[in-house]
């Protein structure tokens, strides 16, 4: 009965949007759908169904939710918005498949919803921090929305390339629906006691692995990471090179890797009171050996693999295990087969074996986390907060984290609750738990002023140890980078800095939201 | 009456000293926009760098006070700084010598006319008008690992699966550098090495002929006594172009695995446009300029024949 309700409820874009119905029409249907979804889960967990424990919360992803209090936050934003109609507001985002979230998802309908139009300057991951600098120095007034890294925060804001919201959001945001964030993002985007972002994409990884290759080779799902390492060399060593144990993305951000086994294995970036950098400590020692073991066990060339490779690679069957961003999770089970814009990826042949979990060992990584920012030079400051009010509202952003062609992952709780997102397949349920749980356990970025720099700086380190280079000698020349970007950066900054980050939930093993 | 008497018998004018002094310089005046124009666009941009080489230039701080050679200092300190340029000299020899011989061995089968000849030359120059970044790419794309021809042409030529890591693995990424590089360049050298061949009088070649000379014997003591001016000015550019090596870096390794890449220029890229560290990135651009000029007199001196310097 629930496999086949699921199998109606599953997302078949030929069924859910039939020919001739834009995407701005099936937007606005799936909102009143979500919301018709919502209120019979409400009613599914009073009668006592705990399939669905989702919907024990109010269901706040519906457009109605928070209208009797003067409207919910897309609500809001957009009355407040039409005031700037015939403005265009120009926004950076990450070039690519995640930039048809503004060009197709929610873009056109906050277009006609508003009047204001919305120009999207498609930038790499690296460039979207850097252009916004050149641009700030250059007091061009180019952008009005900045989309960046959780960990750029305080560094855009120092620098004054972004601006602090803590008006706008008193103005605007109703505090129920700002309260629906999850925990651990709920402090992303704080700087100095100022918020200067909007978080927007979960982007906790969890663990993916083939569930019918553990059943072949009776193995059991990893609990350490020297579980996970001995299954993957048994799946190696048994089943390669059809399938090997493990494979992961690596460029562009090989320093993430890193940050969250660091922590795990008891490593401090920095000591606290000098700020010199222990990253060439026993516990990244540590690290860099678990990061290399798994390469070991990866298809030859993985070393130089991108999310999309690794994707592939999963999605395609010729890996057992990866750690990635929710997407994958989506399309291995093949939700979104059909669209145009995700020809890219391969039909899955995984469909139904894939297990979801957090990462064995407890803790994974929160890597990169979106947040969203008003340029401090913008023209259209309020416009722009206002749609990025609309874009992170409970009904907005649920409908952009289901969509397959867009890549925001579920950050609200009522992302994780959400009945119609438990429907879209059937083990949409076991993945929005492992995505919850992870979230509990995450470990966020290291966020500094020049953390762009530590990161590259440690990301060298990574990607030579994963091509063979002595792992103690990487990890000085790291250590002894960083203690250069902390003295160049000013030592009292940047302790300060870290003192306030170790404060924040997720910045260690000890301090995760699940505690 | 009286300015009709004026306008008959007109007073001859003295010129002042300013018209006499322009009717003496009419061609300075004439040139003189032009001459500020370019030491405008030239100098300014030039100072401009040389006073961000010596000052602190973070825009997250007021002011920019003077740091004397510190941005120089912090740059020969730099491990990572050095590691480039050693990585852009090796590269640069490696790249030169291989792109002279290969555009030498063309430029002289190319000099004898054969059928096809004006077909067969355009073709090897088309890759000179390219992007870099585009040669990059393009390259990206035939070496990549798991999709590209590469690998698997090698695959057929050679036992067992070939899975080499253009892109990370040592020497390997190199090697695609240079391929990508050369590919792109060697038609430079051609043209210019076939040019000095056609300009070589053919009677010396009869008269070497004439007095029993062997075709290496021509080639030693004809071709490449006339040819050395013309070579050292291709050698010359192609250097000074090397030093400037980036784009196909960015496109194919971006500078990995770890810094193993990194040439001088990718290095002063990140430092300065990556992570705005304004002032030691203009101090070692200044750096890598004179180390450039030097090398350049350094090859002129000792490639030019001495009478032709």
């Amino acid at each position: 009965m629930v496999e086949n309700g699921n199998r109606q409820a599953m997302w078949t874009p030929s069924l859910v949007i039939p020919n001739g119905v834009s995407r701005r029409d099936f937007l606005r249907r799936s909102a009143a759908v979500g919301a018709s979804l919502s209120s019979l889960g409400v009613l599914t967990t009073a009668c006592g169904d705990d399939d669905q424990n989702g919907a024990a919360r109010p269901a706040a992803t519906s457009p109605a939710a928070g209208a009797g209090d003067g409207g919910s936050a897309d609500e809001i934003a957009v009355e407040a918005a039409r005031q700037f109609k015939g403005t265009t507001l120009t926004v950076t985002w990450e070039a690519g498949l995640q930039a048809l979230d503004p060009k197709e998802v929610f873009g056109p309908e906050w277009t006609e919803l508003t009047g204001i139009n919305i120009e999207v300057v498609e930038l790499d991951f690296p460039d979207l921090y850097s252009n916004a600098i050149r641009e700030h120095v250059a007091g061009s007034g180019a952008y009005d929305l900045l989309r960046a890294a959780a960990a750029w925060i305080p560094d855009l804001a120092l620098s004054g390339v972004i601006t602090p919201l803590d008006d706008f959001i008193g103005q605007y945001y109703p505090p129920e629906d700002f309260d629906d964030y999850h925990q651990l993002y709920e402090s992303l985007g704080i700087f100095q006691g100022q918020r200067y972002g909007l978080f927007d994409d979960g982007d906790c990884l969890i663990f993916y692995y083939r569930k019918d290759v553990f059943d072949d080779l009776n193995i059991d799902v990893p609990q350490t990471i020297q579980e996970w390492e001995d299954a993957a060399e048994a799946i190696t060593a048994a089943m390669a090179p059809d399938i090997y144990g493990f494979g992961v993305f690596h460029v562009p951000y090989p320093f993430y890797h890193f940050y969250w086994r660091f922590r795990v294995n008891g490593g401090e970036f920095f000591n606290p009171e000098t700020m010199e950098a222990t990253i060439n400590s026993q516990a990244g020692v540590a690290a860099m050996e678990q990061i290399a073991a798994l390469q070991q066990t990866a298809p030859p060339g993985a070393e130089g693999w991108g999310f999309g490779e690794a994707l592939n690679a999963f999605v395609e069957g010729r890996i057992a295990m990866t750690y990635s961003w929710a997407p994958v999770g989506r399309w291995a089970a093949g939700v979104g087969e059909g669209e145009t814009e995700l020809e890219f990826v391969p039909e899955s042949q995984v469909k139904g074996q894939v297990g979801y979990s957090v990462f064995p060992g407890g803790h994974g990584p929160l890597a990169v986390g979106f947040t969203n920012c008003v340029a401090a030079n913008s023209k259209n400051a309020e416009a722009a907060y206002l749609m990025m009010q609309y874009i992170t509202s409970p009904r907005v952003s649920l409908e952009r984290s289901m969509t397959p062609i867009a890549l925001t992952d579920p950050y609200r709780l009522s992302h994780f609750d959400s009945s119609e997102y438990r429907n879209l397949w059937p083990e949409a349920p076991e993945y929005l738990e492992a995505l919850q749980q992870a979230a509990g356990a995450a470990l966020i970025d290291l966020n500094l002023p020049a953390s762009p720099e530590y990161e590259t700086a440690l990301g060298n380190a990574v990607s030579a140890v994963l091509s063979g280079a002595d792992i103690q000698g990487e990890l000085d020349t790291a250590a002894a980078a960083w203690d250069v970007i902390t003295r160049d950066r000013g030592l009292d900054q940047q302790r300060d800095a870290y003192q306030a980050f170790l404060q924040q939930a997720g910045s260690t093993v000890d301090n995760t939201i699940a505690g | 009456m009286q300015a009709r008497t004026t306008q008959a018998h007109p007073t001859p004018l003295r010129p002042g000293r300013a018209a006499s002094w322009a009717d003496r310089h009419v061609r300075l005046l004439l040139v003189l926009p032009a001459v500020i124009l370019t030491a405008a666009m030239t100098l300014f941009p030039l100072g401009y760098s040389l006073w961000a080489s010596f000052v602190r230039f973070d825009f997250r701080m007021p002011g920019h006070p003077w740091v004397g050679f510190a941005n120089f200092a912090a740059i020969i300190r730099d491990p990572v700084a050095l590691q480039s340029l050693w990585h852009t000299a090796v590269v640069v020899v490696v790249l030169v010598a291989c792109q002279f011989v290969a555009g030498l061995v063309l430029a002289l089968t190319l000099a004898r006319s054969f059928r096809g000849r004006n077909l067969v030359i355009p073709i090897l120059v088309l890759p000179l008008f390219m992007s870099p970044v585009v040669v990059g790419q393009l390259w990206r794309l035939l070496l990549e690992p798991q999709t590209g021809p590469t690998n698997y042409l090698l695959g057929l030529m050679l036992p067992g699966e070939v899975t080499i890591s253009w892109f990370t693995q040592w020497p390997f990424n190199w090697i695609a550098i240079i391929i990508a590089d050369s590919w792109q360049w060697t038609p430079f050298m051609l043209i210019i090495l076939l040019a000095g061949l056609t300009t070589i009088p053919h009677e010396l070649y009869e008269a070497a002929e004439l007095d029993g000379a062997s075709a290496w014997q021509k080639f030693r003591h004809v071709t490449t006594p006339l040819l050395a001016p013309i070579a050292t000015l291709a050698i010359v550019f192609r250097t000074i172009d090397a030093i400037k090596l980036f784009d196909v870096v960015y496109v194919l390794t971006g500078g990995g695995p770890g810094t193993s890449t990194y040439t001088a220029p990718y290095y002063l890229y990140e430092r300065g446009l990556q992570f705005f560290d304004i002032g030691p990135a203009a101090a070692g651009s200044w750096m890598l300029l004179i180390l450039t000029l030097i090398v350049a007199f350094r090859l002129v001196v000792r490639l030019l024949p001495e009478k032709r310097r």
